[in-house]
């Protein structure tokens, strides 16, 4: 038994000192090739940026074909933080004209996770002869995030198979995400009914229904009243409170009547996030629902109804007065405690 | 009593060391395993950019809470690293603990604070605040100068005053990476119902240069403890907290570095005044309150760095910082005892009091025992070579096999050196905390038991050599 303990102790040490000995010569032999990569890099990005600015067609396939393939999608999504949408439709015209999307689609399996989300997203951009299946195919990969972004990219593209049908093969995990959003932000506005019988569906995960409402509300500029009516009565919390959140936008017309409900909602979460958003939007009208949360059983909801009244001075000093009273109140209940 | 005694004692005392010794290798191989599972499937993503393009319009705001007493050398490199930080929505608020050196003062220079009447939600406790400060020049920047109530206290204090959804604890003397808000959300985004809270890997600033609150050149400092201590970090960080975090029993967030949701923590009370381990303190409550309210939740680690932190480089106050570190974790573990072993806490009950019990509770004693017991026992002749010789194995050599494997982890996946060179230093560092450094270690976890004992909790003083240059921050 001691020589077995003992034995397997040496052999581990050796294994790792061996291990570390070939990762540092590994190092020392591709020093270079490191820094020859960083340099090409940072070369191949500056060349996107002066040709695509100067809209050269022949200098910009030249220096996206001096690049390392390899080097591409890193490259390109550095590039593509950087610049104007319109640079950036040139250099994908110029990845179109050099088949990259053939590069991507013929490596798209053999890379890791990381990889292949940002192949669906920049194959969600240049278009190729097999592109749409590799985004098909990766609908159902096994990373939740690469079956998200492939989601994304068939949306952007106009390609996404019928909502339920992708929901269901992007499984739980990949549902639960906010990055949805982005998702039903491409299918608007031709696919809206889609994006709010998403938002209107109570068997469906909380956050894929917020995201697809911060979506309509995003695209409409404005919280949409008839479905923000019926969501505020939604049997989900988090739905509730998204609602109640997205209330305190903007001041719209009929704001005021569903947050007032809100206000007197069954949890104290969506009680005090419409405190929060009450206080927020400013409205007289609400006044005295927001005063009535000062004997809320719950001290999130009083701390944020005292704090609506306080910051909001709504109606004057009197409103004001009430907003510091509620706080000293509250104080007082705290030390008493 | 008889020979036959003795040998059998002997025999017995040694069996519990290298039993101690098996189980604590044994847990530490396990989670390096689930540590490089968990980094294949989902390797760093190096590039930002990518981030922003993909989280930039649904990451949720966030409130940086640098709580700082007596901060006077790092505050200003800290500063500049939180403007340059970049986020979507983002504001910062600084906490002047009652220092008693120029803290406030640089803060007021720099920043050209004036004094403010805002309203905040006093639903933590915390000591009284004399007054609150916008920027004048960055209204993002907001400082509380409150009496001195320690971390907790100051941590409290930000928290209430705190306006998003979320907010993110740092220490006064940290470097944030420009992009560690924009990865550390990430988790939020993944998964924003369940997602409660999540902690960053640490780096070590030591011997790098730093220039406006950034790291400009990366080296190894040129002392053995301080890289020692890198070798620690990786293992701590890359190695036990990716894995704990990859089956939902992550036990500690640094207090240098964590992004929490605000309603939870308000749920919990805030931060326990006084801790000595408030960063271990306030993860178990959370794990406590949410298996309490059987609600489903995620506490989640980023293995990518999110900042950059000064070590200790004397013996003196590393001694002291572990023994405040030890002390701390007993403090939490007897306060949440109840929690230990309960099959109600699940894998949190289970797995991390367990691991607590065999490395905080019992791991220095039963291996300061045997640093005595097992040599003393062979040179009298009741122990047999083998025996010696499997103890040296099982409580180093394994010791020196999880250390450099954290190394090949980061090595790996995170390239955190530049030089070949720097990784045979490593490998060396590696190597060698096992004879000296890690006996003394113990002996200093044995010192914070007895403080835990004598109920001294006392921060003490940690010199700071400051970062680089110090120039004018805001403008």
């Amino acid at each position: 038994m001691l020589e077995f303990l003992s034995g397997s102790a040496a052999l581990l040490i050796l294994a790792a000192v061996g291990m570390w000995a070939i990762l540092i010569a590994a190092r020392a032999f591709k020093a270079h090739s490191h820094s020859s990569r960083a340099v090409s890099h940072r070369a191949a990005g500056a060349a996107l940026i002066k040709w695509s600015d100067l809209d050269n067609e022949e200098q910009l396939d030249a220096a996206l074909i001096a690049l390392d393939p390899e080097l591409i999608p890193d490259v390109i999504s550095r590039f593509f933080s950087l610049v104007a949408e319109s640079e950036k439709k040139i250099v994908l015209a110029a990845l179109e004209r050099l088949d990259f999307a053939g590069y991507l689609e013929k490596n798209f399996r053999r890379t890791d996770q990381g990889q292949r989300l940002l192949f669906c997203e920049l194959l969600g951009e240049i278009h190729g002869e097999h592109s749409l299946d590799i985004l098909h195919w990766a609908l159902t990969d096994a990373a939740p995030a690469v079956r998200v972004g492939a989601a994304i990219s068939l949306a952007r593209r106009g390609e996404l198979p019928p909502i339920a049908e992708t929901l269901e093969r992007l499984g739980p995990a990949g549902r639960r995400t906010s990055r949805h959003f982005y998702l039903f932000e491409a299918l608007l506005p031709d696919r809206r009914f889609d994006v709010v019988a998403v938002a209107a569906d109570p068997s469906r995960e909380p956050s894929l229904r917020i995201a697809a409402l911060q979506a309509l509300v995003r695209h409409w500029a404005a919280p949409t009243g008839p479905l923000m009516r019926v969501l505020a009565d939604d049997s989900s919390t988090h739905v509730a409170a998204a609602v109640a959140r997205l209330l305190g936008g903007g001041p719209h017309r009929g704001n005021g009547e569903i947050l007032t409900r809100l206000l007197g909602h069954g949890s104290p979460i969506v009680r005090r996030v419409a405190a929060e958003s009450a206080g927020i939007l400013a409205d007289p009208e609400m006044a005295t629902a927001v005063r009535s949360l000062g004997g809320d059983p719950d001290p999130l909801v009083r701390h944020a109804a005292a704090l609506a009244l306080r910051r909001l001075a709504l109606g004057g000093p009197g409103d004001a007065d009430a907003g510091d009273d509620a706080f000293a109140l509250e104080r007082a209940r705290r030390m008493a405690a | 009593m008889s020979k036959s005694d003795i040998i059998y004692w002997a025999e017995m005392v040694t069996w519990v060391v290298l039993a101690s010794g098996i189980i604590q290798n044994l847990l530490q191989i396990a989670q390096l395993g689930m540590a490089a599972s968990t980094l294949y499937r989902r390797p760093p993503v190096i590039n930002s950019h990518l981030l922003w393009q993909r989280c930039s319009e649904i990451a949720p705001a966030i409130t940086v809470i640098a709580p700082a007493f007596n901060e006077a050398s790092t505050i200003l490199g800290s500063l500049q690293s939180m403007l340059a930080l970049q986020y979507p929505q983002f504001d910062i608020i600084i906490v002047n603990d009652g220092s008693t050196d120029a803290t406030l003062d640089m803060l007021r220079a720099e920043l050209a604070l004036v004094p403010v009447d805002e309203p905040y939600e006093e639903l933590l406790p915390h000591k009284p605040i004399r007054q609150i400060y916008c920027s004048s020049i960055n209204p993002r920047f907001w400082v509380i100068d409150k009496e001195n109530g320690g971390k907790a206290d100051s941590q409290n204090a930000g928290v209430n005053l705190a306006r998003t959804p979320l907010f993110c604890i740092v220490d006064g003397d940290t470097l944030l990476e420009q992009d560690a808000l924009i990865r550390a959300v990430q988790p939020f985004v993944d998964d924003p119902e369940r997602t409660i809270a999540v902690g960053g890997s640490l780096r070590i600033a030591n011997g790098s240069r730093t220039r406006s609150g950034q790291v400009q050149k990366i080296d190894l400092p040129e002392k053995l403890l301080p890289r020692i201590q890198i070798v620690e970090y990786f293992r701590s960080f890359l190695m036990a907290r990716l894995a704990w975090s990859k089956i939902n029993c992550l036990m500690i967030i640094s207090g240098a570095f964590g992004l929490f949701r605000k309603d939870v923590i308000n749920e919990i009370g805030g931060y326990t005044l006084g801790s000595m381990g408030e960063d271990l303190d306030i993860v178990i409550r959370l794990h406590r309150h949410m298996r309490d309210m059987k609600r489903a939740y995620r506490i989640a680690f980023v293995p990518e760095p999110m900042c950059w932190t000064e070590v200790p480089e004397s013996l003196k106050v590393l001694s002291r910082q572990r023994a405040r570190w030890q002390n701390g974790a007993l403090d939490c573990f007897f306060r949440y005892r109840g929690m230990a072993l309960n099959p109600r806490y699940g894998r949190v009950g289970m797995l991390g009091f367990m691991q607590m019990v065999i490395v905080d509770l019992a791991g220095p004693i039963v291996e300061v025992l045997g640093y005595f017991t097992v040599p003393l026992f062979w040179a009298l002749g009741v122990l047999s070579y083998e025996s010696l010789f499997a103890y040296v194995a099982i409580v180093f050599g394994v010791g020196v096999f999880v250390s450099i494997a954290s190394l090949i982890l980061a090595e790996v996946q995170l390239r955190p050196y530049p030089r070949p060179l720097h990784l045979l230093e490593l490998g060396s560092a590696a190597i060698l905390e096992n004879f000296g450094y890690r006996q003394l270690h113990n002996f200093w976890r044995l010192r914070g038991y007895w403080q835990y004992l004598r109920k001294k909790n006392e921060w003490g003083e940690m010199p700071r050599i400051g970062f680089g240059d110090a120039a004018p921050a805001a403008r």
